[in-house]
C-alpha cells in the first residue's frame, strides 16, 4: 500500500484486550503507536502522540470513555478520529455514542481493521 | 556790725564815762580809789563789750558786756550834789549786777539756755531795781553817805522802815546771788573740760570779786578803811572779769591758723574735740560721727540727732574719700572763716575717721548692750566655778532682783535653783566641767520675790582663741506664764469636761469628717446610746449611732454645718449599742479652732418618749376627731353659755342644719314644746350629771319632728370643772318605724313559713317543738307529723332513727346553748319509716312570748343526694378509667397548663400511664405548661392543637417528641380533645391523650434499614456477578473472538501462525468455559461469602491434589477483594497442578498495617511461566487491576513460580455506613 499506515492509540483497562486489539489492527495495516489504561493517561497520550485514530473503551476505571471522547473533541487543532469499543452492545448506551463526537462504535468481539476503517471513511 | 554802729557805741561809752568822770571831778564828795576802780571796771566792760560786739557780733556776750558797762556808769550819779540825780544814782548804783549775772550765766554762748536761768536773771533785775527804789522812799541816806544829798523821793523817813527794807533787800539780793553762784557751779560741773577751761578765768575773777566784796561788807562795821580797800580790790577783780570774757571769747583768734598746733596737740594726745576746739577757737564745738544710714553718734557711741544748724550754730561736714566722716557743730561765726574750718577739718579728718570707727564700735556695743538688756530672753554668763559674771535685765527680773550687783559673783544655783535641787545641779555642773557641752533643761524655782518661775535654759560654752572654755552662757526663756496658762487651760478643760459629763444631754465631739474624737463623748452619750467610752474614738458618727435610714440625712446636715451653715434642732432615729432605736433631737455646732483642728459638737436629747407621747396624743385626738366625724349618730357639744360648739356631719345629716347655721348659737333643733325639758337636761349636764338613752323629740330643719334618743356627758377641764356637755343624739325615727314594720313582717313570715317547701320547726330552749308555732305544712307533709303530733315533743325523738337521736340532740342543744348556727346533713325518718336525707340548720330565732325560740329549718335533699352519688360514681369511673387506661392522658387548661383537681391523685391532670411512661412526679408537671414537655421542634403544632381543642375543635392525631424525667425523649402520638371541666370551675379544659409509639417507630425504622440492606446486598451481588462475567468469561470470550478473527486472517497466509493462534483460542475457550462453570456453580463458593477468604482457601486447598500449606488471617475483607484474591489463588493453583510439576505449594495472605492485602502463591516446580502467554494469568491481572491492585509473576526456569497480588483496601469504604443506626432499645 502506498498510503502511510494510520496511527492508532488503544485505550482499555484490560491488558488482554489491548494485546488482542494491537495484534488484529496491526495485522490489518494499522500502526499502533501507544496504549493507555485510564482516561487521564489516554488524554495525555493522545495529546503527545497525535494518533489518527483512538480506539477508546467506553468503560474505564477512572472516567467513562464518553468523557474522554468529549475532552479530545473539544481540544484545539485536529482531533483524532475516535472509535468507541465495548464488550457491551451499542444499544446499551442509547444516543450517548451519537452525541459524544466519536466516529462510531465497534463491539469488542467484532473488532477488526476493516470495521475501524469503515467508520473512518 | 557796721562801723557806724561801732562808732555810735564808742561815742555813747565815751559820753557816759566822760560825764561820769566830769561828775566825779566836780563832786563835793570825797572821791576815793573805790570810785576810780569802779570807773575802771565800767570802762573795762564798755571797752571789751565794744571789741566783742565788733569781733563776734553774733555772740550776745559782747552786748551784755556793753549793757553792764553802760548801766555801771549810772552809778556816778551818786556823786552829784543834785538830790534828784543822787537819788536816781542811788537807785541804779547796783543795777549793773543784773546784766553781769546774765553775762556769767550765758557765757560763753551769750544766750541763756535754761528757763530757770532766765527767771533768775529777771528776778535779779527786779530785786536790784525795786530794793533801792524802796530805800530811797524811806531812807534819806540810802547809800549811807552822810555828805551826800538826801533822797529826793523820801515819802516818809523812817529808820525802822529803812532798816527793814535794807534787810529785806539784802536777803533777797543775797539769795539770788547765791542761786546764781549755785547755778554756775552746776554748769561747771555739768560740762566737760573744754567748757571749764573756757569759763574758769571768768569764774575765778568773778569769784574773787565776790569774795572781796563780801569781805568788804563784812569788815565795814569793824574798819571802814579796810572795807573800802577790799571793796576796791573787789571792783578791780570785777574790772578784770570782762578781760577774762574777752580772752575766752577771742581765744580762737589768738590760735587762728595754727593747724600745726592742732596736729601737735593731736600728737601729744590731746582729745580730738578739745584739740579742734582749740584750733577753731570755739569752746562750744560739738562733734557728731557719721555711722552711715542717717545715723549719727557722739564719741561715746551714743546716738545723736542729725546735726543741724540753729541759732548761732553752724554745721561743717567733714568728708573723707567722698564719705561723710563727722560733722562739726560750731558757732556760726566760724562760717566767716571757711578756710580755717576746712583746714582744721582736713587736718583732723584722719583722726576723726579713727574716732568715728570707735564711735561706731561703741555704738554697736551699746546697741548690743541695749539689745541684751531689752530682750525678753534671760541671759547669764557664768564663770567656770558657776559664779554669775554677767546678766541682762530679763534675767534680773526673772531672778527677782533689782540690782545686778546683788547677783554678780554668786553661784547661779543660789539664784536660780530651788534649795533642794542645788546639790544635784552643782554635781551636774562639776560633771560637765571642763567642756560644758551644750545642754538644755527646764527648771522651776522660787525667786527672790517669792514668785514661782519656770525657766527653760539652753547652755553653751564660750571658747577663747585657743579653744578653751572660758565661760558659760546660759540663755533662758521664762515659761512660767505658759505653764500657768497650760495649767489653767487644763483646769478649764477639766471643768468643761465635768460640765459636759454632768449634762443630761448627750454630747459628742466630731471632726469635719464625722469621726468622733478620742474620748470625745460624755457620760450621757455613753449611757443613752449604751456604748463603752473606750472605743468611740475614730468611729464615724452616722455609721455607728444613727439608724441606716437616717444616716444620709445626718451626714448631710453635719456637712452643711461643716460648710458654715447654722442649723437648729432636728429629729433623727439613732441606734444604741444594743440596737435600740431612739429619736434624738440633736444639733451640730462648729467649735472654735483647737490645736488647728476643726471640731464640731453634737448635742442631743433623747426625745423618743416625748415624740411618742406627742404622736400618741396627736393620734388620740385624730382618732377622736375621726370617730366624731365618722360617727353615724349626731354628736353635739354645747358650752356652758348654751351655744353649740361642735356639730358633726351626722348631726347635719340628721337635723339638716349646716355647721355655719348652728355653731356659736343656741340649739335650733329643740321644738317649742320641748324647751322646758331641754332646760332641765341642760341644768343636769351643768351639774356634771350624765344620762343615757333619754328618748324625746327634736325637730328637723324642715320642721318635721324626729324621734331621738339622747345620751349626754359633761365635759370637764383639767381642773375638773364642767365646761360644757357633749350629747349623742340617735335618730330613732327609723327604728321605731322598723319595729312597726317588723311586727308586720313577722306575720308575713309566719304565713310564708307555712307555705314554704322547707321543713320548719320552732323549738323552745329545751329542744321541744314550740307549743305556739309548731311545725309548718312541709314538715307535716314530708315527715307525717302535724302540729298536734309534733308540739311539745323533742324534735330528735320525732325524726331521728333510733341510734342517731342522741347525735341530733347534741347538735340541736349545742346550737341552743351557744345561740350559734348549726348546719348539718343527716338522715331523718318520717313517721311512716321513710328515710330522707335532710340538710338542716338550727338557729336562734328570737323571743316569742318572752321565751327564746329556735328554728330548725330543713331541706329534703334525698333526690339530690341520689343524683350526686350517681355523678360521683360516674366521676369515679371516669377517674379510674383515666388512670387505668394504657394511653397517656394529660388534662390542661386553655393555656396548656396541666391542671390539678386538688382532690387526690386520681383527679390530677395526668394519669398513671403518663407517670410511668414519662417518669414525671405530679409535683413536677402540675401547673406547668405541657408545652414544656414537648420538644421545641414540635412546639408550634402542639400549641396549635391545644388551642384548637380549647376553642372546641378536637385536633387530628399528631406525633411529637415528649420529654421524659430522665432527659430522654419519647415519640407520642396524641390528640387534643375539648372536655367539660368536671369541677365546673373553668370554662374549658383540654384532654390530651396519646400513645407512646417510640418502639413502633424504632421497629419501622429497623425494617426500613433491613430492607435497604437487602436491596444493597442484592445490588452488590448483581454488581459482583456482572463484574465477574465482564472481567472473567466475557473478556475471555472477547479475546477468543479476536483470536479466531486473527487466525482466520492468517489461514491463507501463515498456517503455522494460524494454527498456534487457534491452539491459544482453544485454551482460552476452555478457561472461559471453566469460569462459566464456576459461575454456574454459584460463582463464589458459599464458604467465601459466609466465612471469608481463609475458610474458602482451606476448602480450595482441600480439593487440590497436592500438599499445600495455607497461612491466612481470619479477618474479613471487602467482598470484591476476597473474591479477586480467591480467584488469584484458585487460578494459580490450577496452573501449579497443570504445568509446574511441583511437589508442594504455599499460599500466604497478609493484611499489612498500611491497608494493603497481599496474597502470594509459590511452588517448587519447574518455573518458566510467562504471564504474557497464558490467558489465565491475564485474566487475574484484569481482576486485580480492576481493584487498583498489582499482580506480579516471578517464575525463573527451574526456580519455581511465585504469583503475588497486592490490593489496597483504602478504596473500600465500610459498607455499614449505609445502614441506619439502630433505634432505642
Amino acid at each position: 500500500m502506498s498510503r502511510m499506515p494510520k496511527t492508532v492509540l488503544i485505550v482499555d483497562d484490560h491488558p488482554s484486550f489491548r494485546e488482542s486489539a494491537r495484534a488484529i489492527l496491526e495485522a490489518d495495516g494499522f500502526s499502533v503507536v501507544g496504549e493507555a489504561k485510564t482516561a487521564d493517561a489516554a488524554i495525555r497520550a493522545a495529546r503527545r502522540l497525535r494518533p489518527d485514530v483512538v480506539l477508546l473503551d467506553v468503560q474505564l476505571p477512572d472516567r467513562s470513555g464518553f468523557d474522554v471522547c468529549s475532552t479530545l473533541c473539544r481540544s484545539n487543532g485536529t482531533s483524532p478520529a475516535i472509535v468507541l469499543v465495548s464488550s457491551r452492545d451499542a444499544r446499551d448506551y442509547g444516543d450517548l455514542i451519537a452525541n459524544c463526537g466519536a466516529r462510531g462504535f465497534v463491539p469488542k468481539a467484532e473488532l477488526s481493521g476493516d470495521a475501524v476503517s469503515t467508520l473512518l471513511e | 556790725v557796721t562801723g557806724t554802729r561801732l562808732a555810735l557805741l564808742v561815742a555813747a561809752g565815751a559820753l557816759l564815762y566822760g560825764g561820769a568822770i566830769a561828775i566825779a571831778a566836780t563832786s563835793d564828795q570825797a572821791v576815793g580809789g573805790a570810785v576810780v576802780a569802779a570807773f575802771a571796771a565800767g570802762l573795762s566792760f564798755t571797752a571789751t563789750g565794744i571789741v566783742a560786739v565788733a569781733r563776734r557780733p553774733e555772740n550776745g556776750t559782747g552786748r551784755l558786756m556793753l549793757v553792764v558797762g553802760f548801766v555801771w556808769a549810772l552809778g556816778a550819779l551818786t556823786l552829784t550834789s543834785s538830790s534828784l540825780l543822787f537819788t536816781v544814782g542811788a537807785i541804779t548804783e547796783q543795777l549793773a549786777f543784773a546784766p553781769l549775772a546774765q553775762l556769767l550765766l550765758a557765757y560763753p554762748t551769750g544766750t541763756l539756755e535754761r528757763r530757770y536761768e532766765r527767771r533768775l536773771v529777771e528776778g535779779l533785775w527786779a530785786v536790784l531795781f525795786v530794793g533801792p527804789l524802796l530805800q530811797v522812799l524811806v531812807d534819806p541816806t540810802p547809800t549811807g553817805c552822810t555828805t551826800c544829798p538826801e533822797s529826793a523821793f523820801v515819802v516818809r523817813s523812817s529808820h525802822t522802815a529803812a532798816v527793814t527794807v535794807e534787810i529785806g533787800y539784802a536777803v533777797a539780793a543775797f539769795a539770788l546771788v547765791l542761786a546764781v553762784v549755785v547755778e554756775l557751779v552746776r554748769k561747771y560741773r555739768a560740762n566737760g573740760p573744754p567748757f571749764r577751761r573756757t569759763v574758769s578765768p571768768v569764774y575765778a575773777m568773778f569769784g574773787a570779786a565776790i569774795f572781796f566784796l563780801l569781805l568788804s561788807n563784812a569788815l565795814e562795821a569793824v574798819s571802814k578803811p579796810a572795807a573800802t580797800t577790799f571793796g576796791v580790790i573787789a571792783v578791780v577783780f570785777i574790772a578784770l572779769v570782762p578781760v577774762a570774757f574777752l580772752a575766752g571769747l577771742l581765744r580762737s583768734r589768738l590760735a587762728r591758723g595754727s593747724v600745726l598746733q592742732l596736729l601737735t596737740a593731736l600728737e601729744t594726745g590731746t582729745p580730738l574735740r578739745d584739740a579742734l576746739s582749740d584750733a577753731l577757737g570755739d569752746p562750744s564745738l560739738e562733734l557728731a560721727y557719721w555711722l552711715g544710714e542717717g545715723r549719727w553718734a557722739d564719741a561715746e557711741g551714743r546716738a545723736l540727732p542729725e546735726p543741724a544748724a540753729g541759732p548761732g550754730r553752724a554745721v561743717t561736714t567733714v568728708e573723707r574719700r567722698g564719705e561723710p566722716v563727722a560733722a562739726l557743730l560750731h558757732e556760726s561765726s566760724l562760717e566767716d572763716e571757711p578756710t580755717l574750718v576746712r583746714g582744721v577739718a582736713a587736718a583732723a579728718a584722719l583722726a576723726l575717721e579713727a574716732e568715728r570707727s570707735q564711735a561706731e564700735l561703741r555704738s554697736q556695743y551699746s546697741y548690743l548692750q541695749a539689745l541684751v538688756d531689752t530682750m525678753p530672753s534671760l541671759l547669764v554668763t557664768i564663770d567656770l566655778e558657776g559664779g554669775i559674771v554677767g546678766h541682762n535685765g530679763a534675767m534680773l527680773e526673772a531672778a527677782g532682783y533689782d540690782d545686778g550687783d546683788e547677783v554678780v559673783g554668786r553661784p547661779f544655783w543660789d539664784v536660780f535653783i530651788a534649795p533642794e535641787e542645788r546639790d544635784d545641779v552643782r554635781a551636774r555642773f562639776a560633771r560637765d566641767a571642763p567642756d560644758f557641752p551644750l545642754a538644755e533643761y527646764e527648771n522651776a524655782f522660787t525667786n527672790a520675790r517669792g514668785e514661782e518661775r519656770v525657766v527653760f535654759w539652753r547652755i553653751a560654752p564660750v571658747h577663747d582663741d585657743e579653744g578653751r572654755v572660758v565661760s558659760i552662757v546660759a540663755g533662758g526663756i521664762d515659761i512660767s506664764d505658759r505653764h500657768r496658762l497650760e495649767a489653767e487651760k487644763e483646769r478649764e478643760r477639766e471643768f468643761l469636761n465635768a460640765i459636759a459629763n454632768r449634762a443630761p444631754s448627750l454630747m459628742c465631739l466630731i471632726d469635719d469628717e464625722g469621726l468622733v474624737t478620742e474620748r470625745g463623748v460624755n457620760i450621757a452619750f455613753e449611757t443613752t446610746l449604751e456604748w463603752d467610752d473606750a472605743d468611740v474614738g475614730g468611729r464615724v458618727l452616722w455609721e455607728h449611732w444613727v439608724d441606716p435610714a437616717d444616716a444620709d440625712e445626718v451626714r448631710e446636715r453635719i456637712a452643711r454645718v461643716v460648710a458654715g451653715e447654722t442649723l437648729g434642732d432636728h429629729d433623727n432615729l439613732w441606734v444604741t449599742g444594743t440596737g435600740k432605736r431612739l429619736t434624738l433631737a440633736w444639733t451640730c455646732t462648729a467649735l472654735p479652732k483647737l490645736d488647728e483642728r476643726r471640731l464640731f459638737l453634737i448635742a442631743g436629747n433623747d426625745v423618743t418618749e416625748r415624740r411618742q407621747r406627742e404622736r400618741d396624743i396627736g393620734e388620740a385626738e385624730e382618732r377622736l376627731r375621726a370617730v366624731i366625724e365618722s360617727s353615724p349618730v349626731a354628736i353635739v357639744e354645747i358650752g356652758l353659755d348654751g351655744n353649740v360648739k361642735l356639730w358633726n356631719p351626722a348631726a347635719e345629716r340628721t337635723f339638716g342644719f349646716s355647721p355655719e347655721e348652728v355653731l356659736g348659737r343656741p340649739p335650733l333643733w329643740v321644738p317649742a314644746d320641748r324647751e322646758e325639758e331641754f332646760r332641765e337636761l341642760s341644768s343636769r349636764e351643768a351639774l356634771g350629771d350624765g344620762y343615757t338613752g333619754f328618748e324625746t323629740v327634736r325637730a328637723h330643719r324642715d320642721g318635721r319632728p324626729l324621734d331621738v334618743e339622747i345620751s349626754a356627758a359633761p365635759i370637764r377641764d383639767a381642773g375638773g370643772a364642767v365646761v360644757g356637755a357633749m350629747a349623742v343624739l340617735n335618730d330613732i325615727t327609723d327604728r321605731k318605724r322598723q319595729e312597726e314594720a317588723l311586727r308586720n313582717e313577722r306575720d308575713f313570715l309566719l304565713t310564708v313559713g307555712r307555705a314554704t317547701p322547707s321543713l320548719l320547726a320552732v323549738l323552745d330552749a329545751n329542744g321541744r317543738v314550740n307549743e305556739e308555732l309548731g311545725v309548718n305544712d312541709a314538715f307535716k307533709d314530708l315527715l307525717g307529723y302535724s302540729d298536734e303530733l309534733a308540739k311539745g315533743r323533742y324534735v330528735w325523738d320525732l325524726i331521728s332513727p333510733m341510734d342517731e337521736a342522741p347525735l341530733l340532740r347534741e347538735h340541736v342543744l349545742r346550737s341552743i346553748a351557744e345561740e350559734s348556727l348549726v348546719e348539718r346533713e343527716d338522715t331523718w325518718v318520717a313517721r311512716d319509716g321513710t328515710r330522707l336525707a335532710v340538710a338542716w340548720s338550727c338557729r336562734h330565732l328570737g323571743e316569742i312570748g318572752g321565751a327564746h325560740a329556735y328554728l330548725v329549718c330543713g331541706t329534703d335533699v334525698t333526690e339530690h343526694r341520689v343524683r350526686e352519688a350517681q355523678l360521683q360514681r360516674e366521676r369515679d369511673i371516669t377517674g379510674t378509667l383515666m388512670q387505668a387506661i394504657p394511653s397517656l392522658v394529660v388534662v390542661v387548661d386553655s393555656e396548656a397548663v396541666i391542671v390539678d383537681s386538688g382532690i387526690d391523685e386520681t383527679r390530677a391532670g395526668v394519669n398513671n400511664a403518663f407517670r410511668h411512661t414519662l417518669g414525671w412526679p405530679d409535683a413536677a408537671v402540675v401547673h406547668r405548661s405541657v408545652l414544656d414537655l414537648i420538644d421545641a421542634a414540635d412546639g408550634d403544632t402542639a400549641r396549635a392543637a391545644i388551642a384548637s381543642a380549647a376553642s372546641g375543635v378536637a385536633s387530628a392525631e399528631q406525633e411529637s417528641r415528649w420529654l421524659c424525667a430522665d432527659g430522654e425523649h419519647l415519640v407520642v402520638a396524641w390528640t387534643a380533645t375539648p372536655v367539660a371541666d368536671v369541677t365546673g370551675r373553668k370554662a374549658s379544659l383540654v384532654l390530651l391523650s396519646g400513645v407512646d409509639v417510640t418502639e413502633r417507630k424504632r421497629q419501622e425504622e429497623e425494617v426500613r434499614a433491613s430492607r435497604a440492606r437487602i436491596v444493597q446486598a442484592a445490588d452488590d451481588a448483581r454488581r459482583l456477578l456482572e463484574r465477574n462475567l465482564h472481567d472473567g468469561a466475557q473478556q475471555r470470550l472477547v479475546a477468543l473472538s479476536v483470536s479466531l478473527r486473527l487466525a482466520e486472517a492468517k489461514l491463507s497466509s501463515d498456517l503455522d501462525s494460524a494454527s498456534a493462534t487457534l491452539s491459544g483460542a482453544r485454551e482460552e475457550l476452555a478457561l472461559a468455559l471453566e469460569e462459566l462453570r464456576e459461575l454456574a456453580r454459584g460463582i463464589h463458593p458459599a464458604v467465601l461469602t459466609d466465612r471469608g477468604l481463609s475458610a474458602a482457601l482451606e476448602a480450595l486447598v482441600a480439593r487440590t491434589p497436592l500438599p499445600i500449606e495455607v497461612a491466612a488471617p481470619e479477618q474479613r475483607l471487602p467482598p470484591a477483594v476476597e473474591a479477586a484474591l480467591y480467584y488469584v489463588v484458585a487460578e494459580s493453583l490450577t496452573n501449579v497442578v497443570k504445568y509446574a510439576a511441583a511437589t508442594s505449594a504455599h499460599v500466604r495472605v497478609e493484611v499489612a498495617g498500611t491497608g494493603v492485602v497481599t496474597v502470594e502463591v509459590s511452588d517448587d516446580g519447574i518455573g518458566g511461566a510467562d504471564p504474557a502467554r497464558g490467558s489465565g494469568l491475564r485474566g487475574l491481572v484484569d481482576r486485580v487491576e480492576a481493584l487498583d491492585g498489582r499482580l506480579t509473576v516471578d517464575s525463573p526456569a527451574g526456580g519455581g513460580t511465585r504469583v503475588r497480588a497486592e490490593v489496597p483496601l483504602a478504596a473500600f469504604a465500610a459498607p455499614e455506613a449505609a445502614v441506619p443506626a439502630p433505634g432505642r432499645e
